[in-house]
C-alpha cells in the first residue's frame, strides 16, 4: 500500500548534500537519501541544518576556492 | 576570475526547501505512473523517481493527491 511521509524536501548541490550527510551522523535529521541533489529532511530540523551548512561553508570556503579557482 | 567564484558561492549555498509529503512503496509502476501523471497536472510535483517509485508532493497539493489514490488505486483492490 501506498506510504505518504510528510517531511521537507531540500534540494542542494552534491557538495551541500555532503555536508548535510555529515550532520546526520552526529544527529539523524534525514528521513530519506533522494538523489545526488534531493534530501527528505525531518522538517523542524530545517532551520538547524541551514544554519549548520552557513558555518561549514563558510569555514571551508578558503580551501574550496583553492580547489575550484580557474588559474 | 572573482565573479566566478562568487557565482560559484552562491549556487553553492543555495539550498531549495519545500515541505512536501514523499509518496512511496507504490505496488506497481503502473499505480506509481498514474499518480505522477495526475499530480504533474495539478502541478504538485516536487521531485519524482521512476527507480524509486517515489513521488515528492507539495504539502498544499497533499489532501488532492490522497484523495485521487483513494479513489483511483484503493477503490480499484
Amino acid at each position: 500500500m501506498v506510504k505518504a511521509v510528510k517531511g521537507t524536501i531540500v534540494k542542494c548541490d552534491p557538495a551541500v548534500k555532503q555536508v548535510i550527510l555529515s550532520l546526520d551522523k552526529k544527529e539523524k535529521v534525514i528521513i530519506e537519501d533522494l538523489d545526488d541533489n534531493h534530501l527528505l529532511i525531518d522538517t523542524s530540523r530545517v532551520d538547524y541544518i541551514k544554519k549548520e551548512v552557513e558555518k561549514l561553508l563558510e569555514e571551508n570556503t578558503y580551501k574550496s576556492e583553492l580547489d575550484k579557482a580557474p588559474n | 576570475v572573482v565573479d566566478q567564484i562568487q557565482l560559484w558561492e552562491m549556487e553553492l549555498n543555495r539550498l531549495v526547501i519545500t515541505n512536501s509529503y514523499l509518496y512511496k512503496e507504490f505496488r506497481t509502476f503502473a499505480d506509481y505512473e498514474v499518480v505522477l501523471k495526475h499530480a504533474n497536472t495539478l502541478g504538485v510535483v516536487v521531485w519524482s523517481s521512476d527507480s524509486k517509485k517515489m513521488i515528492g508532493i507539495t504539502e498544499a497539493g497533499h489532501e488532492r493527491v490522497k484523495a485521487f489514490i483513494k479513489r483511483k488505486i484503493v477503490q480499484r483492490r
